[in-house]
């Protein structure tokens, strides 16, 4: 009985009727220090849609333990279906403000973090 | 015995790369660019989003009921419109524009200027393009509502009609489009219903026909960077009614052309050019022929 229980609920979440725990966390700009610290002090954000099949390749490359991928302009559940599908070797966030904060405006785009800062 | 050219084949190696490999911008629309009246449409990354364009339309003719085409006595020889938009995004799925155009009608030495007529709509993406399922089209729902205050055909003034700005009734539209946009090579479909709604001119209650208007687009994304695309409208208006009779042979048949380049001058700024011909091709029918040069630029706020 609990193996069919199993095997329901695994079909009901292929189907999408089910809605699959959130993988992505939301980051905003405030949490980009202590996660550059955790993973080396320098990030790589790759920011990506579902809808921009341009980002596909960026989600499939392999990256670095300093890249972390942020869904964007898009509805959390079609990041996280990416993400699950997909799934690329990088931890994923659900944008909160990174995007209006260093000014993206389209997708993909891959920007390193710190910003390096302006010549004098 | 020739040795054998391997040119063709690998520009045809090169071809099918560029139509299915290039990374290319997915989101437009089948009728964004046919040089209709509410060109704007947003992205899901664009909040907000302003139109500028300029339009020259001339070479004026009418095809009358009957199929023969003539030039007018009256009504404008060169039309310049300049068209402002705004568009302002709810959600990924949500965007609403507000279009006001501006109309210099010129004939001869002579020229009036006025406001046409406004446009709303209100975009809705039922299914977005998605990287999972590149096959299946952007599938998108909208409605409009078109002003008809500004003076037209029913209420001019001016001896030459230069001061008919629209169409003299509001209309209600409601419409599909869909967009298969995933590889270099972009393709899809729009349908557009619209309903005039009746209004009293010299006393008597006009109605213009249903209007249907068709457009299949096929289109060419060169990277990031530079769209082409080029396409046919067909639309279809039943007759018209004058205090509820119908008017016969009064229907009206257009079958036009268009051909859009986009170039994204930079990560905000779009810059588009289209050349439109109404009543190009085909059986046409009480239909308008003319040419209409547009320059136009988009901005993201």
């Amino acid at each position: 009985m609990q193996r069919w229980k199993v095997r329901a609920g695994a079909l009901a979440l292929m189907l999408g009727s089910v809605p699959a725990a959130a993988q992505c966390p939301r980051l905003a700009p405030k949490d980009l220090p202590a996660l550059a610290t955790a993973r080396g002090g320098q990030l790589e954000l790759v920011f990506f849609a579902s809808w921009c099949t341009a980002c596909k390749a960026h989600l499939t490359a392999h990256h670095s333990g300093h890249t972390v991928l942020i869904g964007s302009f898009d509805k959390a559940e079609r990041l996280e279906q990416v993400i699950r599908v997909l799934k690329p070797n990088a931890p994923c966030y659900l944008d909160d403000g990174i995007t209006a904060a260093l000014g993206i405006a389209s997708l993909p785009k891959v920007v390193a973090w710190p910003l390096p800062s302006k010549p004098r | 015995m020739r040795p054998q050219s391997t040119m063709p084949t690998l520009l045809v190696g090169v071809l099918v790369a560029l139509a299915l490999g290039t990374a290319s911008e997915t989101l437009a629309c089948a009728s964004c660019g046919s040089g209709g009246d509410s060109p704007l449409v947003l992205y899901p990354n664009e909040p907000y989003k302003t139109y500028l364009g300029i339009s020259q339309q001339s070479h004026f003719e009418t095809v009358y009921a009957d199929g023969t085409v003539a030039r007018d006595n009256a009504g404008p020889e060169r039309r310049t419109t300049v068209l402002a938009a705004f568009g302002a995004s709810f959600s990924p799925d949500w965007f609403a524009t507000l279009t006001v155009p501006y109309i210099t009608n010129v004939r001869a030495d002579r020229d009036q200027s006025g406001l046409g007529d406004v446009l709303a709509y209100v975009h809705w993406t039922v299914h977005p393009t998605s990287m999972l399922a590149p096959s299946l089209p952007q599938v998108q729902l909208f409605a409009g509502y078109k002003t008809g205050a500004a003076r037209s055909v029913y209420d001019y003034e001016d001896d030459a009609q230069l001061d008919a700005y629209g169409t003299g009734f509001p209309e209600a539209r409601a419409g599909v489009d869909l967009w298969w946009g995933s590889t270099a090579f972009q393709y899809g479909l729009a349908e557009v219903a619209s309903l005039p709604f009746a209004k009293s001119y010299s006393g008597a209650s006009r109605t213009p026909g249903r209007e249907t208007r068709t457009t299949a687009t096929v289109g060419y994304s060169f990277g990031e960077k530079a769209k082409l695309r080029g396409g046919a409208t067909l639309a279809a208006r039943s007759q018209r009614m004058a205090d509820k009779q119908r008017i016969q042979d009064s229907e009206e048949l257009d079958h036009g052309l268009f051909l859009t380049g986009d170039w994204q001058a930079s990560e905000r700024n779009d810059v588009r050019l289209t050349y439109a011909r109404s009543a190009a091709f085909g059986r046409n029918k009480n239909a308008t022929r003319a040419d209409t040069m547009t320059v136009a630029v988009m901005r993201v706020l």
